[in-house]
């Protein structure tokens, strides 16, 4: 892996101010610049274009839409931009939207880590 | 049978001939003695004709004596007194009588007094150009005759819609057929069937024969005339005749080409539904008791909507069901994915964090820890709530009785028990009664306004009858909200009955009844 000079900046989207405060906690802990947080789909466009996160941790089940509508707003507007999608329910849940909605990839809640993050950005 | 025997002086053909003659003249006497006795034990109208058709003697019967006199006809040619062609087949049977010395027979029809009567003559030789004919009348045949042809008719069409009915046929398919069976009984071209809408409305759903314009399948129509809003006016039989209606709709029906109708109402569940009429053209008469006929086919009209509706009915309720259980599935997954699920999410990544600050700031770590430690507490009592939500555990380990004491105990206002259970009772049954009593209490605390409540349930006959009562403000409608409905699906799925009273200012009674000895519904047709 290559040794970044800056920290990824991260923007947390999810509905659950729990896990947001937690997750943010965690990256942060871990050496990630966690630069914002939004509740919906729509708030989480509308950031991603000011703040210009290079990482978004997209819940997938969102109040407005859900992840994978984000997911592809914010790479048509931001093609360079890192999506890993997260969720409470596992992966099988959703099977190859995953893989065909752009982002990175998938993260279930429970197992997210910092190391976990950087596996998927290799 | 010959007419030989009636033929005086055959048995005397070979004595001498003066004492032949005196015997003969006796013997002639005798047999017409025996004649006149055999004549006389006869009942019916006895007639002696010429060779020409004269009538020679005349003996009516009872009851035509009543019309005539042997003195009208004595004398005078059968020519004169009979329709030509009657005469002509008479004349043509006492030629061939004569000629052939057997019995002839002709059968027809004469009116009398104005009455259609049906006859027979037997027509046998009596002597030297002579018959004597006897006449039956069996005109009360010829009509039993008749009637028994038409009801075996009319039980044939019966069975056949009967047979439509049961085996739940769509109720348009009965509507048509029964149309068209009325109008092959009674004779005529048209007949419709009507839904009435409203006060003034009706829909035709089954028609036969021509009937155009407003009479179309389908066709909503404002009634303006005629038996069918007479019908509806009246839920009882009813008869139009339009010639002596005035005004627009009776010259449309008219112009139409009727001259007037006759309808009976189809009931259902006690409400006139809707009417079968049968329409008549001019010259066309109405036919014998088209009342009581139209209404024993407009009887099966009412069992086939009846029972598709009842059949609706419970395919909707079924939905319901359906429906209730899918939402509580999503409700449960719901309520699991945003509470629990999510909390314990929580609580990992912060045992995450927890765990990196142990080394570096471990006071911070062991702060968190605490807070791990009361989330996870909460996480439980979340759990508990919901499985509590999805059964309640004290009807599963204790039974119904001890269940009730617990959802009396929890309600925010005083419930007084009078339960009796003396049975053993199935487990759908216990859950429906649970259920009833939990959402009766949770309306009552909503709505009611009550201070007292008192359940009620004991088993009596083979049923758990419970009763919800309150002394709250009443005016609960049965048929809203989905709670109750729910209830009704609930309990009419165990083959039970729920009822509401529940007049404004009078409280409210919550009343069901389970049968105790089945716990599943024995579905209609399934074990029939």
């Amino acid at each position: 892996m290559l040794e970044r000079v800056q920290a990824w900046r991260v923007l947390v989207v999810d509905d659950h101010a729990s896990f947001r405060r937690c997750a943010s906690e965690l990256l942060v802990a871990e050496g990630f610049d966690v630069v914002g947080e939004a509740e919906d789909g729509t708030s989480a466009v509308a950031l991603a274009a000011t703040l210009k996160p290079e990482l978004v941790l997209l819940d997938i089940q969102l109040p407005d839409t859900d992840g994978f509508a984000v997911a592809e707003r914010l790479l048509a507007g931001h093609p360079g931009m890192q999506i890993v999608l997260v969720s409470s329910r596992d992966r099988s849940a959703y099977g190859p939207l995953i893989e065909a909605s752009g982002a990175v990839g998938f993260i279930s809640k429970a197992e997210l880590t910092g190391a976990a993050l950087e596996r998927l950005l290799e | 049978m010959t007419g030989e025997s009636l033929r005086p002086g055959d048995d005397v053909a070979d004595a001498g001939p003066a004492l032949a003659s005196e015997q003969a003249s006796r013997n002639a006497r005798l047999t017409e003695q025996r004649n006149r006795a055999l004549l006389d034990a006869i009942p019916d109208t006895i007639v002696r004709y010429g060779r020409d058709g004269t009538y020679l003697d005349v003996r009516p019967d009872a009851d035509t004596a009543e019309l005539f006199t042997p003195d009208q006809f004595i004398g005078r040619n059968v020519r004169d007194l009979r329709p030509d062609e009657l005469a002509r087949g008479i004349v043509g049977c006492i030629e061939h009588a004569l000629e052939s010395g057997s019995m002839q027979v002709i059968e027809y029809e004469l009116a009398i007094g104005g009455e259609a009567h049906w006859r027979e003559a037997r027509i046998v030789p009596s002597g030297d150009g002579e018959v004597v004919a006897i006449l039956r009348d069996f005109t009360e045949q010829r009509r039993t005759e008749a009637e028994q042809q038409r009801l075996a008719a009319e039980q044939t069409a019966l069975r056949r819609v009967a047979t439509l009915v049961a085996g739940n046929a769509r109720p348009e398919k009965v509507f048509q057929t029964v149309t068209e069976e009325v109008c092959g009984l009674l004779g005529l071209k048209t007949a419709v069937l009507h839904r009435f809408e409203d006060a003034r409305t009706s829909t035709i759903v089954g028609k036969f024969g021509e009937p155009t314009g407003p009479f179309e399948l389908g066709k909503v129509n404002e009634l303006e005339v005629g038996s069918a809003l007479q019908v509806l006016q009246t839920g009882a039989p009813a008869r139009s005749n339009y010639d002596e209606l005035i005004g627009p709709g009776a010259a449309k029906l008219r112009a139409l080409g009727f001259s007037g109708s006759v309808g009976v109402p189809i009931t259902v569940s006690g409400v006139t539904w809707g009417a079968l009429v049968v329409a008549l053209r001019p010259q066309e008469p109405l036919p014998l008791e088209t009342e009581r006929r139209l209404e024993a086919f407009a009887e099966l009209v009412g069992l086939a909507v009846a029972s598709a509706s009842a059949r609706d009915e419970l395919a909707a309720s079924r939905q319901r069901i359906v429906e209730a259980s899918d939402t509580e599935r999503r409700r449960i997954e719901r309520n699991l994915h945003d509470g629990a699920q999510q909390r314990l999410v929580a609580l990992s990544l912060e045992l995450r964090v927890a765990k990196r600050k142990l080394r570096t700031s471990p006071e911070e770590a062991g702060e968190l820890l605490e807070e791990v430690a009361q989330e996870l507490a909460q996480a439980i009592t979340e759990l508990r709530e919901l499985a509590q939500g999805i059964h309640p555990a004290v009807l599963t380990e204790r039974g119904l009785g001890p269940a009730l004491e617990v959802l009396a105990a929890r309600a925010p206002l005083p419930v007084e028990l009078a339960v009796s259970l003396t049975e053993h009772l199935p487990e759908p049954v216990e859950t429906a009664t649970y259920y009833t009593v939990s959402e009766a209490l949770a309306n009552i605390v909503k709505h009611a306004h009550a201070d007292s409540v008192t359940v009620r349930a004991k088993c009596f006959d083979g049923r758990l009858e419970l009763a919800i009562s309150d002394n709250g403000v009443g005016g609960a409608d049965p048929d809203r909200g989905s709670g109750l409905c729910g209830l009704r699906d609930r309990v009419e799925a165990l083959d039970g009955e729920l009822w509401i009273e529940s007049s404004a200012g009078q409280g409210t009674l919550v009343r069901a009844e389970l049968p105790i000895g089945s716990g599943r519904r024995t579905l209609v047709g399934k074990d029939a």
